[in-house]
């Protein structure tokens, strides 16, 4: 009645099961589910299983998008500019009318209002999408004798490098001065102190040097 | 407002990391013969689906928020294939995207009934290196590759891959040499 | 066959470099009017001009007022028109402690006139930079056009970009980047730091200068202003390191 295969035995196998073993020989995809799922469906079975799972990690995943985007936001506005003012180094509030004393017209000529102790101390930090920018000041009796660039960030690191074809590009690279060659830098006003670190400085140096003539 | 886009871009791709790791991870402990018994496979097998297919939503997300940040520049064109204008950052990115979209789309049941098993599996392999490409892209656009939460969170979700990846691995090699 | 000297004035540092010229004297010259300038508008001597100005004590039609500081106060308000108040010298925080302090303007335009003053001595290609802000006079040592660089905002040692130039041209950078956020937009009293810097290419370096102080503190709109003015064109660096440049701009730049 049954061909050889279907029988376990002597006895008959049981219709359902031999179309349950004929499936797993051929290997056939299930009707619904996986192929991987050793277990079969069985009827009755709750029609959305780990559904308050799957619930949980759509919450959990909204829920954490927004929160990071709004840490990124705070953190975007407790960033303070690059640079320092004189008198206020260890302050990291932005400069008010009071504070914006910044530097002396000459070195040498207008006393700060409160001296400050002699050492270094360290600049504003700023960290943006390059990276971190801190500067050293040395105070000696009062006055800025020299400023270090403590940080920057490094030239070739991993920030987006991204080039639209219109406006606007990213500055993926610096150029080297020493490459590039140039006679003159134009930048943000640079004080006599600030000068001496500057790459200006060392093009007049340069051209000193050269004997161009002083 | 634009910041608020790259706000936006950054998190949703985050989130969507976490995603495809989990979904990784969710599908190799779910095969692994050597992790265990799988209690509730169901249960398993269909929070893997659910990860995977929201994997790929946070990705589209993520996607669709960086063109809305014009800061950025991307053209509609940069998200579908890698430019040299644009850079490799963003193209592995765009890789990744795909890769996952052949890892995701053909298990949608319907489609995945048409397969042959092999080819679907061998697509489903390719989960692996969308989730490397992923961090690989992560880190290389950078502005967050700086903080050391990130980096140290790229790590654990490299390590959290890879132990399973391992034990699959391993599982399978014993497995043919039982075989063999 | 040239001249180079730097001196410390004005608060800043001022480089000059004259290419066709071993003229001393004119380089002396130059000095002389850079200190009488800072004599009479710096904001940090008390017995200055501009300071006593900017506390009441002399009207700006005070017959004591020397021609030039009329031109330079007429100029700063036409520009505050111009610009809506963006550019207002009146609202700057002064280190006098009044509210009254035109350097970003008398800077450029200080330099500016030495420029003419170097022209109509003769000499054609010459440089000065002061404290960033550039005037050109025709070629550099080579007989080429300037290279200038740009510096980049987040590395001092590096540039953003380098421009070649052919004089008479000027160029001016405003930034947030030596003095902090220095820049505060008169409008609402707040620093701007949307921009790390903006430099504004042009024929007039006090125009440029202030025109770069305005970008500075509009942002990156500032950049659609500056396109509307004629003969100026320039970019901005914002405070995430993007470059956005006028469309004219771009024809300054090195390849």
């Amino acid at each position: 009645m049954t061909t050889p295969h279907n029988t376990i035995g002597d006895r008959p196998i049981d219709p359902l099961l031999q179309h349950r073993l004929d499936q797993l020989i051929a290997r056939a995809p299930l009707a619904a589910g996986s192929a991987v799922s050793p277990a079969p469906r069985l009827a009755g079975r709750r029609a959305k299983p780990a559904r308050a799972a799957k619930l949980s990690a759509l919450a959990l995943s909204t829920v954490s998008t927004v929160m990071l985007a709004g840490l990124f936001a705070q953190h975007a506005d407790n960033v303070d500019s690059i640079g320092f003012t004189t008198g206020t180094i260890s302050d990291p509030v932005l400069p008010t009318a009071t504070t914006a004393q910044t530097t002396p017209a000459t070195v040498a000529a207008t006393a700060p209002d409160t001296l400050v102790a002699d050492g270094a101390y360290a600049g504003i930090a700023d960290s943006n999408r390059w990276g971190n920018v801190q500067v050293q000041v040395v105070y000696s009796s009062g006055q800025i004798t020299d400023v270090q660039i403590v940080q920057y960030p490094d030239g070739d690191n991993k920030s987006v490098r991204i080039n639209a074809r219109a406006l606007p590009t990213l500055i993926s690279e610096s150029i080297s001065a020493q490459r590039a060659d140039v006679s003159t830098v134009s930048g943000a006003t640079y004080t006599s102190v600030s000068y001496r670190v500057s790459l200006q400085s060392a093009i007049d140096n340069a051209k000193a040097a050269m004997g161009v003539g002083s | 407002m634009n910041s608020w886009m790259w706000f936006l871009t950054r998190s949703t791709g985050i989130v969507a990391g976490v995603l495809g790791v989990a979904s990784l991870v969710w599908g190799l402990y779910f095969s692994a013969r050597n992790t265990g018994t799988r209690l509730k496979p169901n249960w398993w097998l269909a929070l893997h689906n659910f990860l995977g297919g929201l994997t790929l939503g946070f990705i589209a997300l993520h996607m669709l928020v960086s063109l809305l940040d014009t800061d950025i520049g991307l053209r509609f064109v940069d998200l579908l294939w890698p430019s040299s204008e644009v850079g490799w950052a963003i193209g592995w990115g765009v890789v990744a995207f795909w890769l996952f979209a052949i890892v995701v789309l053909p298990s949608v049941a319907r489609i995945r009934r048409r397969l042959p098993r092999k080819a679907w599996h061998l697509a489903h392999l390719l989960a692996v290196p969308a989730v490397v490409l992923s961090g690989v892209h992560a880190y290389q656009t950078g502005s967050d590759s700086l903080s050391v939460w990130f980096t140290r969170g790229l790590a654990l979700l490299v390590g959290i891959s890879i132990y399973p990846l391992t034990v699959r691995l391993l599982g399978l090699a014993q497995h043919r040499r039982v075989a063999a | 066959m040239s001249v180079h000297h730097v001196e410390h004035v004005m608060g800043t540092t001022v480089s000059i470099d004259l290419v066709d010229s071993h003229d001393r004297s004119l380089v002396d010259e130059l000095v002389a009017w850079l200190y009488e300038v800072d004599e009479v508008f710096s904001p940090y001597k008390e017995h200055s001009l501009i300071s006593r100005i900017g506390r009441g004590e002399v009207a700006p039609t005070d017959t004591e007022v020397p021609h030039d500081v009329r031109e330079v106060l007429q100029r700063c308000g036409e520009l505050a028109e111009a610009t809506d108040g963006a550019f207002d010298v009146w609202s700057q925080p002064s280190p006098n402690g009044t509210r009254f302090d035109p350097c970003g303007y008398v800077k450029g335009w200080s330099v500016q006139r030495a420029a003419h003053l170097v022209r109509s001595r003769g000499v054609a290609d010459f440089c000065i930079n002061a404290g960033g802000d550039v005037v050109l006079g025709g070629y550099d040592h080579d007989g080429c056009p300037w290279k200038v660089g740009i510096r980049h905002p987040f590395d001092p040692q590096s540039l953003a970009l380098v421009l070649h130039e052919v004089g008479p041209v000027a160029i001016a950078t405003s930034g947030t980047y030596e003095r902090g956020a220095h820049i505060v937009d008169p409008r609402t009293g707040r620093p701007s730091t949307e921009l790390a810097s903006a430099t504004v290419i042009g024929p007039d370096l006090a125009q440029a200068d202030a025109f770069a102080t305005t970008v500075c503190v509009m942002g990156v709109e500032g950049l659609h202003w500056l396109a509307g003015q004629p003969g100026y064109s320039g970019c901005v660096i914002t405070a995430a390191g993007r470059l956005v440049t006028t469309d004219s701009f771009n024809r300054h730049r090195a390849a």
